[in-house]
C-alpha cells in the first residue's frame, strides 16, 4: 500500500524538471531540518566590525547590518519561513477537507451557507483578508500561520466540495449506501481517499503561494519579530540597507522565487503523473 | 472536370485514415459520398478545403486538382483565395458552425467582401438577395441577429449563404442536415439542389443517409474505411450495386414495402484506424470471402460504363 | 441590462453588510478593551468617558454597529490614534494615489496579459509559446515587493531612469505600475492562452478558415472576442487580487497610498484607521467585481439577451 501511494512522487521525478525540482525542495527541507548544524555562525551572532560586507570567502552571502552572518540567516530563515507556510496550508487543507466534504455530503443549509461565505472571501485578495486577520490577532508568527489558514480555507472547502459531489453520484458509492454503510464510513473510508489527490497537489501549489504571503507579511513587519529570521523579514530590515547591501535583499526574495517556481514545477510534474489535470480545472 | 482526386491519401501520424481515393466531378454535378462514420468521408472532405493541418492531419500522396491547379502543392496564402472564394464548405452541425457573438447578417458579408471586393453596403445588399434566395423571411430583420436567436433550420441556412456569398463553384456540403430536424432536412435538401442546378455549381454531398442520395445525387462514391469501395452513375448503384457492402447499404434503407423485421442490418462493427484487417477491409463483415481477400487490398477497377468497384469477387458473383 | 445592474445592486447589500461587520468587530475581537484600542495610551479619564459615549460602548454590539454605521454613512470614519486627525480627511488625501495605481496596473496587467497571451496561444506548441509560459510562471511566483524592490535597484539606483520613490509626476509611477501588474499579467495571460486554445477547436473556427479568412482576423476578430468572456470573468473575479497588489506596491515604494497607510496604522495599532482603509479597499474589490460582472454580461449577446 505504502509504495503504491509514492508512486506519483517518484513518477514525477521520473520527468526532467519533476526530478531538478523535486532534488532542489528536498534540499531545502533538508536544510531547513538540520539548520543549527548547516549554519556556519549562530544566526544572532552580531559583529559591528563587519557591517554590510558583500560576499566573501568567510561569509559565502556576505554580512547584513549588524554584521550577522546572511548564509546562515538564510538557512534558518528558511526553517522560519518553511514551517510556517506548511503548517498553515496543513492547517488550512485539514479544516477545508472536512468542511468541504460535510458540505458536499450533506448539503442543504450548511453547504449554501459556507459557500455564501466561500464565495465572499473568494474575491478578496489572500493578502487583505490575511493583513485584516493580522489586524485582529496581532503581528507574530502564530497570527501569520492563522490568517494564511484561513486565508486559502475557502480554496481547499471548494476543492473537496466539489470532489465530493462528484463522487457521490458514482455507482460505487451508491453501492457502498445500499451495503448499509454509515455516513462516517463513507465519508471517511470512501469520499475523503478518492478526493485527496486532487486536494493535496493544490496544497501543493498553495504552499508556493503561502511562502509568499509569509514573506509579504514579515516584510511589513507583520511576520517573525526580531531577531527571528524569515526571508520576509530579512528583507524587511534589509530595505533600509537596499542601496549599500542590496545582497541582504536580493538573496531571501531569489529564494523565496526559486522555491515558488520549484514548488509549481513539482506539482505540475504530480499533476501529469497523477492524470488529475481535468479534477483540478473543474473546480 | 472541375475537380479531380487522386489516390488521395490522409495521415495522422502513423495512421492513414483516408487512403488510394479518387474520384472527379464536373460543374453541374453532384457527386454524394457515402459512408458509415469513421469512413473518412470528412477528413476528405477536409482534405479538399485545405483545413487538414487546422486539425492535425496531413495529405501524404495523391492529387486534388481544382480546375487546372493543383491545390496540395498550393501554399497557405493561395490557398486562402480558394477558399470560400471558389470551393465552399458548408458544415454539419449549424448550431456550432456560426459565430455566436456575431449578428449572423456580417459573417454572410465577410466571404463576399473579401473575395469579391465587395464594400460593406455592397455585400450586405447581396447577403439579403442571398437570405431571400435561400427562402429566409424577413432577411433585413434576420440579417441582425444573433445565432442563437434562430432555428437549427434557419441557422443552416445562413451557413449555406455563408457559403454562398463568396460566388464559389464548388459546394464541399458535409453533412448538411444530419443535426436538424426531419422535416427541415427535406427543405435544405431541396434548397441545395436547387441552388446547383440554377447555377450550375457542382456540389459533393457527403452523407450517410443512401435515400437521400437516391433522390439528389447524379453520381456517388461508397467509402469505406478510408477507401472508396464502389462509383458509378446513381441509378447504376441501386441497380446494379457490385460491391458488398454497397449492396447491403441499400438493403438498409428503409421501404414502404418492409415488413416488420425484414430490415437486414450489417452484421459487425466498423474497424479502428488502429487495428485495421490485413487484406480487404470489408473481410470480417463480408459474406463471400476468397484467399485473396485476406491478404490482399482490392484497388478500384472502373469497367467501360465509368463503374468502378474495388472488391476481388465483383466479377465472381 | 438596466434591471440586471439593479439585481446586482441589490444582491451586494448583504455582502457589504458582512464585511461592514467584519470590519466593525476588529476593535472587539483585539484582545485588550476596545475603549483602549481607541485611544493614545495614558490618556485622561475624561477622555475615556468621551470616547466610549461617543461609539456607545457601553451600549450592546448591535446598537454599537449602528452608530458606528450612521456616522460611517455621513462620512464621519472617526479619528486616527495616533496622527490625532480624521480618519475621513486621511483616507481623501490618500485615496486617489491609489486609484492611480490600481487603475493603471489594471489596465497594464489587462493589455499586456492579453498580448501575451494571443501570442502564445497563436503560436501554440512553439518555442514562443514555452518562453512566454515560461515567464507566465516565473511572473507568477516572484514575490511582487521584491520585484518592486529589484526594480528599484536597477532602473532608479544604478541606471537612475525613473525617480525612486514618492508620488511625484508620472515617472514615478512607471516601476510601481510595472511591479503591481506583473501578477495580474501572469493571469491574464495564462487565461486568454487557454481560452484562445480552446475557442480554436471549435467549429465555427473551422468555418471561418472555410471562409478563406487570413488566420489574423480570425486570431483577432473572432477567437479573442470569444476568449474574452473568461478573461473578464477571471479580471472580475480577481480584481480585488490585483487592486490588493498595489497595497505592498504602495508600501515599498513610499508612495502614499491606502496601502501605506494601512500598513502604518497596522504597525502602530491605530485601528480606526485599520477600520477604515480595511473599509475602503473591501468597497474597492465589490466594486470592482460588480463592474467586471457587468462587463461580462455586456459582452456576450447569449447573456445580453437572457439578463435584460
Amino acid at each position: 500500500m505504502r509504495t503504491v501511494r509514492a508512486m506519483p512522487i517518484l513518477k514525477a521525478m521520473t520527468s526532467v524538471k519533476g526530478s531538478v525540482a523535486g532534488f532542489y525542495l528536498l534540499f531545502l527541507i533538508g536544510s531547513a531540518l538540520f539548520a543549527p548544524w548547516l549554519s556556519p555562525y549562530p544566526y544572532d551572532q552580531q559583529d559591528l566590525t563587519i557591517m554590510n560586507q558583500p560576499p566573501s570567502l568567510t561569509h559565502l552571502m556576505g554580512t547584513d547590518e549588524f554584521g550577522r552572518d546572511v548564509l546562515s540567516r538564510m538557512i534558518t530563515g528558511a526553517r522560519t519561513s518553511l514551517s510556517v507556510s506548511v503548517t498553515a496550508i496543513g492547517v488550512s487543507v485539514l479544516s477545508g477537507l472536512i468542511l468541504g466534504a460535510a458540505c458536499g455530503y450533506f448539503g442543504g443549509v450548511l453547504d449554501r451557507t459556507v459557500m455564501i461565505a466561500v464565495d465572499l472571501t473568494w474575491s478578496f485578495p489572500e493578502i487583505l483578508i490575511a493583513l485584516m486577520l493580522v489586524a485582529i490577532i496581532g503581528p507574530g508568527l502564530q497570527g501569520v500561520v492563522l490568517a494564511i489558514a484561513i486565508a486559502y480555507l475557502a480554496q481547499f472547502t471548494r476543492l473537496t466540495r466539489t470532489q465530493v459531489m462528484v463522487l457521490k453520484g458514482e455507482t460505487f458509492i451508491e453501492a457502498t449506501v445500499n451495503l448499509g454503510a454509515g455516513h462516517t464510513h463513507i465519508l471517511f473510508a470512501h469520499l475523503l481517499p478518492n478526493a485527496l489527490a486532487p486536494v493535496l497537489v493544490a496544497a501543493m501549489l498553495a504552499t508556493g503561494d503561502a511562502i509568499i504571503l509569509e514573506a509579504t507579511l514579515g516584510f511589513f513587519g507583520l511576520g517573525a519579530q526580531p531577531p527571528t529570521p524569515s526571508w520576509g523579514a530579512m528583507m524587511s530590515s534589509g530595505t533600509a540597507q537596499l542601496f549599500i547591501a542590496p545582497w541582504v535583499i536580493l538573496l531571501p526574495g531569489l529564494a523565496v522565487a526559486l522555491t515558488v517556481i520549484f514548488l509549481n514545477l513539482f506539482g505540475d510534474a504530480i499533476i501529469t503523473a497523477l492524470d488529475i489535470r481535468t479534477k483540478l480545472r473543474e473546480a | 472536370m472541375l475537380l479531380t482526386v487522386e489516390k488521395l491519401e490522409i495521415a495522422f501520424g502513423v495512421f492513414s485514415p483516408v487512403d488510394d481515393v479518387t474520384f472527379s466531378i464536373d460543374r453541374g454535378e453532384i457527386l454524394g459520398i457515402v459512408g458509415e462514420s469513421g469512413s473518412g468521408k470528412s477528413l476528405t472532405a477536409t482534405a479538399i478545403m485545405g483545413l487538414l493541418s487546422r486539425i492535425g492531419g496531413q495529405i501524404v500522396a495523391g492529387r486534388i486538382c481544382f480546375d487546372g491547379a493543383e491545390l496540395v502543392a498550393l501554399p497557405e496564402r493561395q490557398l486562402r483565395r480558394y477558399r470560400g472564394g471558389r470551393i465552399a464548405l458548408i458544415t454539419q452541425n449549424p448550431m456550432t458552425s456560426l459565430d455566436a457573438m456575431m449578428r449572423v447578417g456580417p459573417q454572410i458579408d465577410q466571404a463576399a467582401r473579401l473575395h469579391l471586393g465587395l464594400d460593406r453596403c455592397a455585400a450586405r445588399t447581396r447577403s439579403l438577395e442571398l437570405m431571400a434566395d435561400l427562402r429566409i423571411p424577413d432577411p433585413a430583420l434576420v440579417y441582425g441577429l444573433y445565432p442563437h436567436q434562430l432555428s437549427g433550420g434557419m441557422k443552416q441556412r445562413i451557413v449555406i449563404a455563408m457559403a454562398l456569398a463568396g460566388d464559389p463553384e464548388l459546394l464541399v456540403a458535409d453533412e448538411p442536415t444530419t443535426a436538424l430536424d426531419v422535416t427541415v432536412q427535406a427543405q435544405i435538401i431541396q434548397i441545395l439542389v436547387e441552388l446547383v442546378k440554377r447555377r450550375g455549381l457542382a456540389m459533393i454531398l457527403i452523407t450517410h443517409d443512401m435515400g437521400v442520395v437516391a433522390q439528389t445525387c447524379d453520381r456517388v462514391a461508397v467509402m469505406y474505411c478510408g477507401r472508396v469501395i464502389e462509383q458509378a452513375q446513381v441509378n447504376a448503384i441501386f441497380e446494379d450495386a457490385r460491391h458488398p457492402y454497397t449492396q447491403a447499404l441499400i438493403r438498409c434503407i428503409p421501404r414502404r414495402t418492409m415488413t416488420r423485421g425484414s430490415m437486414q442490418p450489417i452484421p459487425g462493427m466498423v474497424p479502428n484506424v488502429a487495428d485495421q484487417p490485413i487484406g480487404c477491409r470489408y473481410n470480417p463483415r463480408c459474406p463471400r470471402v476468397a484467399d485473396n481477400c485476406l491478404t490482399e487490398i482490392p484497388g478500384l477497377r472502373i469497367d467501360t460504363g465509368d463503374h468502378g468497384v474495388a472488391c476481388h469477387m465483383a466479377d465472381v458473383a | 441590462m438596466f434591471l440586471f445592474i439593479l439585481k446586482r445592486l441589490i444582491l451586494l447589500v448583504p455582502v457589504f453588510f458582512v464585511v461592514s461587520v467584519v470590519v466593525f468587530l476588529i476593535i472587539h475581537l483585539v484582545p485588550g478593551n476596545p475603549i483602549d484600542n481607541l485611544m493614545r495610551a495614558g490618556s485622561s479619564s475624561a477622555q475615556r468617558v468621551q470616547i466610549a459615549a461617543k461609539y456607545g460602548l457601553d451600549r450592546s454590539l448591535a446598537e454599537q454597529y449602528f452608530v458606528w454605521m450612521s456616522r460611517l454613512v455621513t462620512g464621519d470614519l472617526g479619528t486616527s490614534i495616533i496622527q490625532g486627525r480624521p480618519v475621513g480627511a486621511l483616507i481623501a488625501q490618500n485615496l486617489p494615489y491609489s486609484l492611480q495605481l490600481g487603475g493603471a496596473a489594471l489596465l497594464f496587467s489587462a493589455l499586456t496579459g492579453i498580448t501575451a497571451g494571443v501570442v502564445a496561444a497563436s503560436f501554440h506548441g512553439t518555442r514562443l509559446d514555452d518562453g512566454i509560459s515560461g515567464l507566465i510562471l516565473l511572473g507568477s511566483t516572484v514575490p511582487s515587493f521584491w520585484l518592486g524592490l529589484l526594480l528599484i535597484l536597477i532602473f532608479a539606483v544604478w541606471l537612475g531612469w525613473v525617480p525612486i520613490s514618492g508620488a511625484r509626476g508620472w515617472t514615478s509611477l512607471i516601476l510601481p505600475v510595472i511591479a503591481a501588474g506583473v501578477g495580474g499579467i501572469a493571469l491574464v495571460a495564462r487565461v486568454t492562452r487557454i481560452a484562445m486554445i480552446e475557442t480554436a477547436r471549435q467549429d465555427f473556427v473551422m468555418l471561418l478558415h472555410a471562409k478563406g479568412l487570413s488566420p489574423l482576423v480570425i486570431q483577432l476578430r473572432h477567437v479573442l472576442r470569444h476568449a474574452l468572456v473568461p478573461v473578464v470573468t477571471i479580471l472580475a473575479l480577481r480584481i480585488g487580487w490585483i487592486l490588493g497588489g498595489t497595497v505592498t506596491i504602495e508600501y515599498v515604494f513610499a508612495r502614499p497610498g491606502l496601502g501605506s497607510l494601512l500598513i502604518r496604522a497596522l504597525n502602530q495599532r491605530d485601528y480606526p484607521l485599520v477600520q477604515a482603509c480595511l473599509l475602503m479597499l473591501a468597497m474597492a474589490v465589490i466594486l470592482g467585481t460588480l463592474i467586471g460582472d457587468i462587463v461580462q454580461a455586456a459582452m456576450d449577446p447569449r447573456q445580453r439577451q437572457a439578463r435584460s
